[in-house]
């Protein structure tokens, strides 16, 4: 073969593997959605829909709550970015790895540490009966609204630390200082210049928020029991329980066109607020606290914010390990025993070994498909534009209306192992390449063109010059991709059937969660401990990797 | 009256400000002049009452401004970057003082116009702070400091950001601004300005009286002339640029002359020296020497040998070394013409230029 017969093969292979990604989505993401979109036009399902106040009351508690959560997580979480922004104290990079970890965890593990916490049985309850000398628990927070709240503010605060945090970091505090010295209080130096100087992070924060406990799935469901429905959890209701899918899908299109208004909403806003403001860097800010008034006040907030974010994991821990006489493996041993007399019993250590499977395959698949999208992303062109954001569009999808999608659109894959792996990719697609992009295109043109000038063909500008720089952004990418299938619930529950042996951790925690028992429980705790361990091996080897704050949300 | 009273200030067990005690009259512009690290910023935000003196009184006027917090002292506040809001435009950020004392709005307006007018920025009132250049954003930062007549304004390096050829220019024009303003000023007793700087030219150009700050203290304070005709201690005479230095002793009180490395030199008249015998810092300014021909006679002669030769316009760098291991950094006027590096020469110093200092040699 000639050397120009090479290079066009070379080019068709590669133009080949660029539309993997895009066939990728089609296939698994907009045909799915686009299915659900055909079904759900059926008469009876739209009248039921609005002659019917109950999905009304579903779509207003939807709304609500999330307004509710939102503002709750900001006020809690002000205080920690103000302390993380200004202050240096012992323990600090601790802390605020502590205060992320809850948002990597999965919904089931913070729904089932909120509960081993706060239940009636838990050690919350237990202290308050002795200490009020009562036989019932004094707290009645299972399947209340105010545990859904706790749970989200405990999964989203960091949001607000990471966002706000930063920002304020970086904002100038000489311009507080001027406002100070201009006459204005310090309560009226917040408002008219500390407050409008961090709308930017707030809009944001607000907003990702928001979207997020407004498709908030997995702590509704387990926290809220029957009681609450939000229009994830009724989807999901509709179509397992009651055998709906009309109605279920009607409701994915509603989950649909807001999700999607807040996402737009969000991109705009963004692009907007990265409006160049008065930045400095961020050691000149940072201080240890002066003064007897300001070292209690950050103490207290300090141990506040390890309180909050480290008893419900510690009673997660705690109560997986101890049985009625002391500490014991009772609830770990119990994971791998058959149980005779039933067939239908899947031992739950197997899904342990299914997850860790979905995990590495995931790895492998999402990062091979984010790759060349990153790849493709980096290339000059008009479609680039456009392209980007198709990329990202996943990460707004409810990861319940794409179970959905994939159990009515691919029904007869569901008795294999496959569409789950296809499912966890989806959803860490959007992180992957976020992880890899920017670390893409942060590097020189100029490097390439220096191997280029040296000799290099193109594949040997990014075997020899991309590939190792963007290495450890892909190890990074890798651990996102493992952490995200490993806790994934909203799409795996709709997709796995019951008793399949297919099932993941967070399924089988779900549905011990659902069984009545103290062993049922104590099995859940000791999975989820287990699922709460990895995730957190899995956040802290990010920090790690990662270049400085590169690709981030 | 501005007084400090002993002023101390640690942090981390470090003491960055020591014992500064110090008194501005109304109406003076008092610059504060150290190199970086030496305090003179912590000094004034000590002033300010953004920082809290560890010891020491601060009075204004008499009333001690300890238990007053930041917002309710009434001062103004120039900061090296400016700190200008970058959310509020050119007007708002001027007027954002004058709102916080409850003024009116057509007030607010007629003073910010007079504001802006006074620092050459009239007409840029909607303009957005982003769309400012260094040189106008340090003009609306006065403005903006100047506007509610402050009783006192402190300045910290206002100047510092700018490139050179502008500070050269602002220089002179803050002076006449600041001097406008207290004459402007709504208050009886003027505008007090507190100036830190560590640019020498800068702190000679605007203030009234200088304040050298050595690690945290006061080492010389006097009007600008005279810290350059006499400075009193060889930290002083370094930092504003006079490096010939030597130990000395004093030979003759009545025809006040001194041993020096050099020889023995005619001193200043003024610099009436101490007792016979005594050891003190002799110190050449650069512009004392003047070169002699072949045979003519001079006060204070020196031979030496040209090392090296730097032409700079209005006078020439020029190192002779004098014997073994004596160097002297000298100025010569350009009209002299000077030999070639490695040739010998002899030069007068001039008796107005050897300059006794007040410390002992060990200060060296």
């Amino acid at each position: 073969m000639t050397a120009d017969g090479r290079t066009a093969v070379l080019r068709l292979v590669q133009r080949l593997l660029y539309l993997g990604p895009l066939l990728f989505l089609t296939a698994f993401f907009f045909y799915p959605l686009a299915n659900i979109l055909r079904l759900s036009i059926t008469a009876d399902a739209l009248v039921r829909l609005v002659t019917r106040s109950y999905y009304a009351d579903v779509l207003w508690f939807t709304i609500w709550q999330a307004a509710v959560s939102t503002a709750l997580t900001l006020a809690l979480g002000m205080p920690a970015a103000y302390l993380f922004a200004h202050y240096v104290f012992p323990g600090k990079s601790l802390l605020r790895a502590l205060t992320t970890v809850p948002f990597v965890m999965p919904t089931v593990v913070v729904a089932t540490a909120f509960r081993a916490l706060l239940g009636p049985t838990g050690p919350v309850n237990d202290l308050l009966r002795v200490l009020l000398d009562r036989e019932r628990a004094p707290l009645q927070l299972e399947q209340t609204l105010t545990i859904i709240l706790m749970a989200h503010v405990f999964y989203n605060v960091t949001i607000v630390v990471r966002l706000v945090g930063g920002f304020w970091a970086n904002v100038n505090p000489r311009v507080s200082e001027a406002a100070r010295m201009l006459g204005a209080s310090p309560l009226r130096t917040f408002w008219t210049v500390t407050l409008p100087l961090l709308r930017p992070p707030l809009i944001a924060a607000s907003l990702l928020i928001y979207l997020f406990t407004f498709t908030s799935f997995g702590v509704i469901l387990l926290l809220g029991g029957p009681v609450f429905s939000t229009l994830e959890t009724e989807i999901y209701r509709q179509y397992v329980t009651y055998l709906r899918p009309d109605v279920a899908a009607v409701l994915s299109l509603l989950q649909i066109v807001f999700t999607f208004m807040l996402m737009s909403l969000y991109a705009r806003l963004q692009r907007r607020s990265s409006v160049a403001l008065d930045f400095r860097p961020q050691q000149a800010n940072v201080r240890r606290p002066q003064g007897l008034r300001e070292k209690a006040v950050v103490g207290a907030l300090i141990a506040g914010l390890f309180f909050f974010l480290l008893t419900p994991m510690l009673a997660l821990v705690l109560r997986s390990i101890s049985g009625d006489d002391g500490l014991t493996l009772a609830f770990y041993r119990a994971l791998a025993t058959v149980r005779r007399g039933s067939v239908t019993y899947i031992p739950p250590l197997l899904a342990v070994r299914n997850s860790i499977g979905y995990g590495l395959l995931t790895v492998l698949v999402a990062g091979f498909l984010g790759l060349i999208s990153a790849r493709l992303l980096t290339r000059p062109g008009r479609w680039r534009r456009w392209l980007d954001p198709v990329f990202m569009l996943p990460l707004g999808a409810s990861a319940v209306t794409l179970g959905f999608g994939y159990v009515v659109t691919y029904d007869t894959l569901r008795t294999s192992p496959l569409l789950v792996l296809i499912a966890h990719t989806l959803v860490a697609f959007p992180f992957v390449v976020r992880s890899i992009l920017p670390v893409l295109q942060g590097i020189k043109p100029s490097l390439r063109e220096a191997a280029t000038v040296m000799g290099a063909s193109p594949t040997r500008v990014w075997r020899e010059v991309d590939l190792p720089i963007v290495g450890r952004a892909l190890l990074v990418a890798a651990v996102f991709a493992f952490t995200v299938s490993i806790g994934e619930f909203g799409a795996t529950s709709f997709i796995v059937r019951p008793n399949s042996g297919f099932l993941t951790l967070p399924i089988a925690i779900a549905r011990n969660l659902g069984r009545p028992g103290e062993l049922f429980f104590g099995q859940a705790l000791a999975l989820s401990t287990i699922l709460m361990a990895v995730s957190a091996a899995g956040f802290l080897a990010i920090e790690r990797f990662r270049f400085a704050d590169v690709g981030e949300f | 009256m501005l007084e400090l009273r002993d002023i101390d200030k640690a942090f981390d067990q470090e003491r960055v400000v020591r014992a500064v005690s110090l008194e501005i009259p109304p109406g003076e512009i008092m610059a504060l002049l150290g190199p970086s690290g030496s305090g003179k910023t912590t000094l004034l935000r000590i002033i300010a009452g953004l920082e809290t003196a560890d010891q020491g009184r601060l009075l204004l006027d008499g009333q001690d401004l300890t238990e007053i917090p930041v917002h309710e002292r009434g001062f103004g506040m120039v900061f090296q970057d400016y700190a200008l809001f970058p959310h509020k435009n050119v007007a708002d950020n001027v007027a954002f003082g004058l709102r916080m004392l409850g003024w009116e709005r057509g007030r607010i307006e007629a003073r910010v116009e007079e504001m802006l007018t006074l620092v050459g920025m009239a007409g840029f009132q909607e303009r957005p702070i982003h769309e400012l250049s260094g040189g106008e954003q340090q003009r609306v930062a006065l403005a903006r400091a100047l506007a509610p007549s402050p009783r006192l304004l402190l300045l910290d390096e206002p100047l510092g950001a700018l490139d050179r050829a502008l500070r050269e220019r602002l220089m002179g024009e803050l002076r006449s601004i600041l001097k406008q303003a207290d004459e402007m000023s709504e208050r009886a007793q003027g505008i007090t300005s507190v100036y830190v700087t560590h640019d020498q030219a800068e702190a000679f150009a605007v203030a009234d009286r200088v304040a050298v700050i050595r690690r945290g203290a006061i080492e010389q304070i006097d009007v600008p002339a005279e810290l350059y005709r006499r400075p009193r201690t060889p930290f002083v005479a370094r930092f504003i640029g006079m490096e010939n230095l030597f130990a000395g002793e004093i030979a003759d009180r009545e025809r006040p002359t001194v041993h020096t490395p050099l020889g023995e030199l005619q001193v200043a008249a003024d610099g009436a020296p101490g007792k016979r015998g005594e050891r003190v810092v002799v110190l050449v300014r650069p512009d004392a020497g003047r070169l002699l021909g072949e045979d003519e006679e001079g006060i204070n002669v020196v031979s030496g040998r040209v090392e090296a030769v730097s032409f700079r316009g209005r006078y020439q760098q020029t190192t002779v070394s004098v014997g073994e291991d004596v160097t002297l950094q000298l100025e010569f006027e350009p009209a002299q013409v000077m030999p070639a590096v490695g040739v010998s020469i002899r030069m007068a110093l001039a008796p107005a230029g050897v300059v006794l200092l007040d410390s002992a040699p060990s200060a060296l």
